[in-house]
């Protein structure tokens, strides 16, 4: 039977060296000697992995309007050309709510045959682009503001009172902004909208934006929507 | 006692090297995350101008040319108006058309996938390029776009689509050719010898109506 721990030649017997220090400073060799060989170096492979995690990072956060996509949000495909702009007031309108400097400003009533809209529902209407003979693709999803969030209460208004109040306290706030860098006031909106929003809440919120501006500084007047590359490509 | 130099050596704490290997699998999780929730689409921007509401003056006798397309459940609708009164406006009706699921990477005439109801996108650009190569509406850049309040937004996107850029291609008017027909571009090299191609826009602005 082979010894485990044997004494190394020349070392003090005098209980000047361990032998479970000796017995480690073995094992460190062999490890230093294995990676001399080509073995797995664990550092350069945690300096390439770091270097990965960084640009991911950068990359990730670079995008202006880190729009992401789930079941209520759902991009449309265009063939436009154009890039979002860092400086632009971003209004994301989801199916159920429009969010306005992160923050949900007006919820979206969504009714499917006279029943409220589930996730379910969004989910199964978001593959019908590959199974257009489902019986959910030819029903029509009713989205619509709330009467109460309309301008004095009417449903047939066009002013969403929410969204001004909060668009009025953003556009004076970047003005402020602008003015105390020394830049010009765009006054330009991305609309980053569901694939599914109807076109009445669109010219809903269009319309309401269109209206909030500061005499003599400017207001919302360019207007453009988020897409998703594709189509005629 | 041991010698000095075993003195020197046996009583400092040797913490060996650092243990990478907690660290590197954090990493390792972190990175398929990060990746999953990356975007790997391409986000852009289409243009629109601020809606008309209601119906403004004449003008004073101007002559009135304005092209529209309105969009309703079941067809797209073309209106071609040269004049203030009933006579001066046309109409151009396309009614949905028969479309068939069909894999990007098949021949259009080996499409057998499941057959739906599409609105005629192929057709309102032949209509489109037809009116813009025409005399009347070569100079004219602006189109407005109205539709029914519950007409979502995807389709106004492929319409503005099927509007504002020229294609490449003959023989668009089926719609898998031209749901695949690239952009038409101009190329161009500038003072610096560099060649850029830019898109050929039939109606650049879009302007959104109300019906």
């Amino acid at each position: 039977m082979v010894e485990e721990n044997k004494p190394v030649p020349g070392a003090a017997d005098d209980g000047g060296v361990p032998d479970e220090k000796i017995q480690e400073a073995f094992e460190r060799r062999k490890r230093r000697l294995l990676d001399e060989r080509g073995g797995l170096n664990i550092t350069s492979l945690m300096d390439a992995i770091t270097i990965i995690l960084f640009f991911i990072m950068i990359s990730s956060t670079s995008d202006p309007l880190n729009i992401v996509q789930n079941a209520r949000m759902q991009l449309a495909t265009s063939t436009a050309e154009v890039r979002p702009s860092d400086d632009s007031i971003a209004i994301l309108i989801t199916r159920r709510t429009i969010v306005l400097d992160n923050k949900p400003v007006v919820q979206l009533n969504c009714t499917l045959d006279k029943a409220e809209c589930t996730d379910q529902d969004f989910e199964q209407r978001n593959q019908c682009e590959k199974k257009p003979s489902d019986a959910i693709c030819s029903k029509e999803f009713k989205f619509e503001v709330d009467k109460q969030d309309k301008e004095k209460g009417d449903p047939n208004s066009l002013v969403i009172e929410p969204l001004r109040k909060e668009l009025d306290r953003v556009v004076k706030q970047q003005i402020a902004e602008d003015e105390a860098l020394g830049r010009k006031f765009k006054g330009v909106v991305t609309l980053i909208a569901d694939r599914e929003v109807p076109f009445r809440v669109l010219m809903e919120v269009i319309y309401t934006a269109g209206k909030i501006g500061v005499k003599g500084k400017g207001g919302l007047s360019q207007f453009r929507f988020a897409i998703m590359k594709g189509g005629n490509e | 006692m041991g010698k000095p130099s075993d003195r020197c050596h046996i009583d400092t704490v040797d913490l060996g090297d650092p243990d990478l290997v907690p660290i590197m699998s954090i990493l390792c999780i972190l990175i398929p995350i990060l990746i999953f929730s990356f975007v790997l689409y391409e986000i852009k921007v289409q243009e629109v101008a601020l809606p008309k509401f209601g119906g403004g003056g004449g003008g004073g006798g101007a002559k009135l040319l304005t092209l529209a397309v309105l969009v309703t459940k079941d067809h797209h609708m073309i209106k071609i108006q040269s004049g203030t009164e009933e006579k001066d406006v046309r109409e151009i009706l396309l009614k949905k058309v028969k479309a068939r699921v069909c894999a990007p990477t098949l021949p259009c005439e080996e499409c057998a996938g499941e057959e739906y109801d599409e609105y005629d996108y192929a057709g309102l650009y032949t209509q489109i390029v037809k009116l813009k190569e025409s005399k009347a509406f070569a100079e004219v850049d602006s189109i407005n776009i109205g539709a029914e309040d519950g007409i979502p937004w995807k389709v106004m996107a492929k319409t503005i689509d099927a509007v504002r850029t020229k294609l490449d291609g003959t023989d668009l008017t089926n719609l898998c050719t031209y749901s695949r027909a690239k952009p038409a571009r101009i190329h161009t090299t500038d003072a610096d010898g560099r060649e850029t191609a830019t898109v050929i826009e039939m109606f650049p602005k879009i302007v959104f109506v109300m019906l």
